[in-house]
């Protein structure tokens, strides 16, 4: 260095001479630095399709996988047991809108009965808080007495006298217990001086093992009384789903059992390796022998699959029957239930209305599963196509299930849209009016306060506004929308999400608007004035206009970020993975819906490397990339597209 | 750290000894996803000691092979067996949590000291070890417990098992239907990749799938919180978290969700310890030490188990 110094000293124009340069590796620095930016450029490629790699590399085996399992469903017979799991499910629900009447109405008609019983359950529930501990400690003698009982019962001849002295004193235990429980009881009645005297004496005459006190016996049959007639139907459909039930649980066991051997079968190959690799390691003749032994019962074979589901064939003709007397029982029940007009309740009346469509679809859906179930083939191919459709269009994403996971991406993907669509159609008029306001209207000094501070919104970390959502966020909304009489049972819903990654997407999207705003020519505008356009004239018809594609890519540039948000959503969205109910208006602001991101951080935890719930995750993500890539490139595009006409 | 919000209102009275300074940081692990974090330094810290086992193993040292549920295997005896040897026991531990059915496969083989198993011995394994002269002999080490909570302003109190059940796969979808006030049922459930998720299904669901319309949260906290801040809704936690201001715990089929009411409470199952024969030896001072001592306790209670109560 020294010398180079030096000679740089004696003559400032050799500086300059390549000679006098410094080199590495015969490249010099100059030429180092050009590398090295050009070399970021190039990293940051090289990364790109290091992501996309890897992310095609974990999903791509998705779909064989996926496949595979859905062909294990079929051959295990879960298919079929699955075909009257859904008879089971549509008579429920329609049951339930028709218990729901029957409910209301009951509550309705025998008002008066049911004040006196909710006063009397209250000061009930309060006086047995208030009398827990002694509660506690009858309910242990109790326990004690039972068993002193049986031991007294089973005691042989000699040890009769011994046993029943243990059973007196546990009987007398059990009785002075009881007496200071009633005691705890009546001294909290005194508490409660604003109960009716026969609540009272009710509530004094209660005993601890009492499940219902008659008093309030008395009463629910006074009510009952009232729907007497409504609740003959009511039962007859509740229990007209009994027997499918029944056969339906059996069939699962035997479905269940078969899905176990086809799993197990899965990893038979290697479990064998394992233990030949363990006879040829053992140590001593012993543990070869007892590895052999167990590499020899490990079973490669497939299972016989005709037998495994041969019971289901057999119950075929039981279903059948089960079947035709449920769709019978659903017609007459539908003949017999109260016309709704007859109904005092007007809740009542409507659910009751609702549950006739309900019994319909019920019917056809038992009619069109049973249809199904008699030309169910366990042996029959599933097409590979199905596991692509089951995943594109399927509407359940159920996964560590008991029975079968599916992986159906449209709830996730309607969530996640749904969300980015309503944080959009929030974030778009304030950060595009913003961005013309201060370019183009405000003063200097308004403009340097303004493009900070709404540039500062970026630097909030998402998880302080999910929880902002969470505690303060999803309260006040919901205050909010019962002031306005708009019901809204969930906080962490949709609305709240979409609020906050509003705020998220203004900074993107007020940036760049501004940016394009910035960047049409002010020859544009001073044209404009020339042909005496006003101020404002100027930025609707000539400034917005010329820019617009660039507003355009600001916006699609600001989706693409709130769709790729992760925290705020998992936190605030509420997390119910099935499709949004659209029937319900913009009632559909107010439900909790997943997201594709939201589920993979959930999700992604737990989950072991390679299986094919893991797969799935990856092949969310996937999409979810190919998404945010397919936006990003028609922003850059229509980016591209002003800049030549600027 | 960030600190977690509404942390302090979490204790609850009567639940002193269920609660303590650990449960804080499950509920940031819960919130914030440190799961991954905190298992690596876990896993880390494990391999760390199995290292200063192997080398300590040179001063004649014994050595504890255990196998069996993943249930027991995956916190509560790993933490044991740590707070085991800092309590100046040199003992070496080999855990391997593959499964309930492993712990009998392997106490047959005669490959592990104790089973852990997270349900009773099937008949057709006993007779296993009849055949061979061997008697399998069965100790409780925790119980698991589920509580089913409500809003403390809806007036349901008891659930039978069968509308939990219903409740929770979606066939009943209003409070009207199981004695409450009309109103649609919020359900709150915890998230896919939880013990308890699977748990609750096998013990109160009779194994059906969850209904779509059920919310997934990320914890317990997030549960109470929810189910605090909505009549409708309901949740299941576990019991250190059923104390939460603004919840009230429902009776299922008429038994309370108490530590006392542990062995009626149908949401609640035993997890057990299985020895060939009568514990001997350094298995039966573990299995002595985890149950009945104050510190085995402790770490119980802070993995989300109920300690059996002491005689």
């Amino acid at each position: 260095m020294s010398k180079q110094s030096r000679s740089s000293d004696s003559d400032s124009q050799r500086s300059f001479s390549k000679k006098g340069r410094s080199t590495l590796l015969g490249i010099s620095k100059d030429s180092w630095i050009q590398k090295f930016f050009g070399g970021n450029a190039l990293l940051a490629i090289v990364f790109l399709l290091a992501i996309c790699g890897f992310l095609i590399k974990e999903a791509v085996f998705f779909f064989p996988d996926y496949h595979k399992s859905l062909q294990l469903f079929r051959q295990s017979g879960q298919e079929y047991v699955t075909l009257l799991e859904d008879q089971y499910k549509a008579q429920k629900s329609a049951y339930a809108l028709v218990d729901q009447a029957y409910n209301i109405e009951r509550a309705n008609a025998g008002a008066a009965e049911l004040e006196k019983i909710t006063a009397f359950a209250t000061a009930r529930n309060k006086v047995l808080d208030f009398a827990e501990e002694a509660y506690d400690e009858w309910d242990d003698a109790n326990d004690e007495l039972e068993d002193a009982q049986d031991e007294f019962d089973d005691a042989e001849e000699a040890d009769k006298a011994s046993a029943q002295a243990t059973l007196e004193a546990a009987q007398t235990l059990e009785k002075n217990l009881r007496t200071a429980w009633k005691a705890d009881v009546s001294a909290a009645v005194l508490q409660q001086s604003s109960l009716s005297e026969d609540v009272k004496d009710a509530l004094r005459q209660m005993q601890p093992d009492q499940g219902m006190s008659p008093f309030q016996m008395e009463l629910q049959k006074a009510v009952d009384a009232k729907v007497a007639e409504f609740a003959i139907s009511r039962n007859a459909l509740r229990d007209s789903v009994k027997p499918l039930e029944k056969l339906w649980l059996e069939l699962r066991d035997v479905a269940a059992a078969a899905k176990d051997k086809g799993v197990t079968l899965k990893t038979a190959a290697e479990r064998k390796a394992a233990y030949l690799e363990a006879v040829q390691n053992a140590p001593t003749p012993e543990a070869r022998q007892k590895a052999q032994e167990q590499a020899d019962a490990v079973i490669l074979a497939a299972p016989d699959w005709d037998k495994e589901v041969a019971p289901l064939y057999e119950a075929t003709p039981r279903a059948n029957e089960i079947s035709k007397n449920l769709l019978q029982a659903i017609a007459t029940a539908k003949e017999n239930l109260p016309d709704p007009a007859t109904l005092t309740d007007s809740l009542a009346q409507e659910r009751l209305k609702q549950a006739t469509p309900e019994l319909v679809k019920a019917r056809e859906v038992v009619t069109a599963r049973t249809e199904t179930l008699n030309q169910w083939r366990h042996d029959e191919k599933v097409g590979f196509f199905k596991s692509v459709t089951g995943f594109f269009l399927g509407a359940d994403w159920v996964t560590n299930s008991s029975w079968q996971d599916f992986y159906g991406f449209l709830p996730l993907f309607t969530g996640s849209l749904l969300i980015s669509i309503v944080a959009l159609c929030i974030a778009v008029p304030f950060s595009v009016a913003a961005a013309i306001y201060t370019n183009q209207l405000a003063s200097k000094g308004e403009a340097t306060f303004i493009k900070p501070t709404i540039e500062f919104i970026q630097a909030i970390p998402s998880v302080v506004l999910g929880l902002f959502g969470i505690l303060i966020l999803g309260e006040s909304l919901r205050d909010g929308a019962e002031f306005l009489g708009i019901p809204m049972q969930e906080r962490l819903n949709v609305l709240n999400a979409g609020i906050l990654l509003a705020l998220m997407a203004v900074p993107t999207v007020f940036t760049l608007a501004e940016d394009a705003i910035n960047n049409v020519p002010s020859a544009f505008r001073d044209a404009s004035f020339a042909l005496g356009a006003t101020k404002f004239q100027t930025v609707l018809r000539v400034i917005v206009p010329t820019a617009i594609s660039g507003i355009i890519a600001a916006i699609l540039l600001g989706f693409g970020r709130v769709i790729g948000e992760t925290m705020v959503v998992l936190l605030v969205a509420g997390n119910k993975i099935s499709i949004p109910d659209f029937s319900d208006g913009l009632g559909v602001l107010t439900q909790p819906v997943h997201t594709m991101t939201g589920l993979i951080a959930q999700e992604t935890g737990e989950v072991n490397q390679g299986s094919l719930h893991w797969r799935a995750l990856f092949m969310v993500a996937l999409v979810l990339f190919m998404i945010s890539l397919t936006v990003n490139y028609i922003s850059q595009t229509l980016i591209r597209r002003y800049s030549l006409k600027g | 750290m960030v600190t977690c919000p509404k942390v302090t209102k979490l204790p609850h009275k009567s639940l002193g000894p269920y609660m303590n300074s650990e449960d804080y940081t499950d509920v940031l692990r819960d919130t914030f996803f440190l799961n991954k974090i905190l298992t690596t330094m876990k896993v880390t810290t494990f391999a760390t000691s199995l290292l200063l086992t192997g080398i300590m193993a040179v001063s004649a040292q014994t050595k504890l092979v255990i196998k069996g549920s993943d249930t027991l295997g995956a916190k509560m005896v790993p933490q044991l067996s740590e707070a085991y040897k800092a309590a100046g026991n040199n003992t070496g531990f080999e855990i391997a949590a593959e499964g309930s059915s492993s712990a009998f496969t392997a106490l047959l083989a005669g490959t592990a000291e104790i089973g852990m198993s997270s349900r009773d011995v099937k008949d057709k394994e006993k007779n296993d070890f009849i055949a061979k002269g061997e008697e399998l002999v069965e100790t409780t080490a925790a119980w698991d417990m589920i509580a089913v909570v409500v809003n403390d302003k809806n007036p349901v109190r008891n659930l039978t098992l069968k509308q939990v059940e219903d409740i929770f796969t979606g066939d009943i979808t209003d409070w009207s239907q199981v004695g409450g006030a009309p109103g649609s049922i919020s359900v709150y459930t915890r998230n896919t990749s939880s013990g308890t998720y699977k748990t609750f299904q096998k013990l109160g669901m009779n194994k059906r799938d969850y209904g779509s319309d059920t919310q997934k949260m990320a914890g317990n906290q997030q549960i109470a919180e929810e189910v605090s801040k909505n009549v409708n809704g309901i949740g299941y936690v576990g019991l250190a978290y059923a104390g939460t201001e603004g919840l009230k715990a429902t009776k299922v089929e008429g038994v309370s969700a108490k530590p006392s009411k542990v062995a009626k409470y149908p949401l609640a199952r035993k997890l057990y310890y299985y020895t060939v024969g009568e514990p001997t030896g350094e298995a039966k001072k573990f299995i002595d030490w985890s149950i009945s001592s104050e510190k085995g306790k402790e770490v119980i209670s802070k993995v989300g188990f109920i300690p059996v109560p002491s005689e």
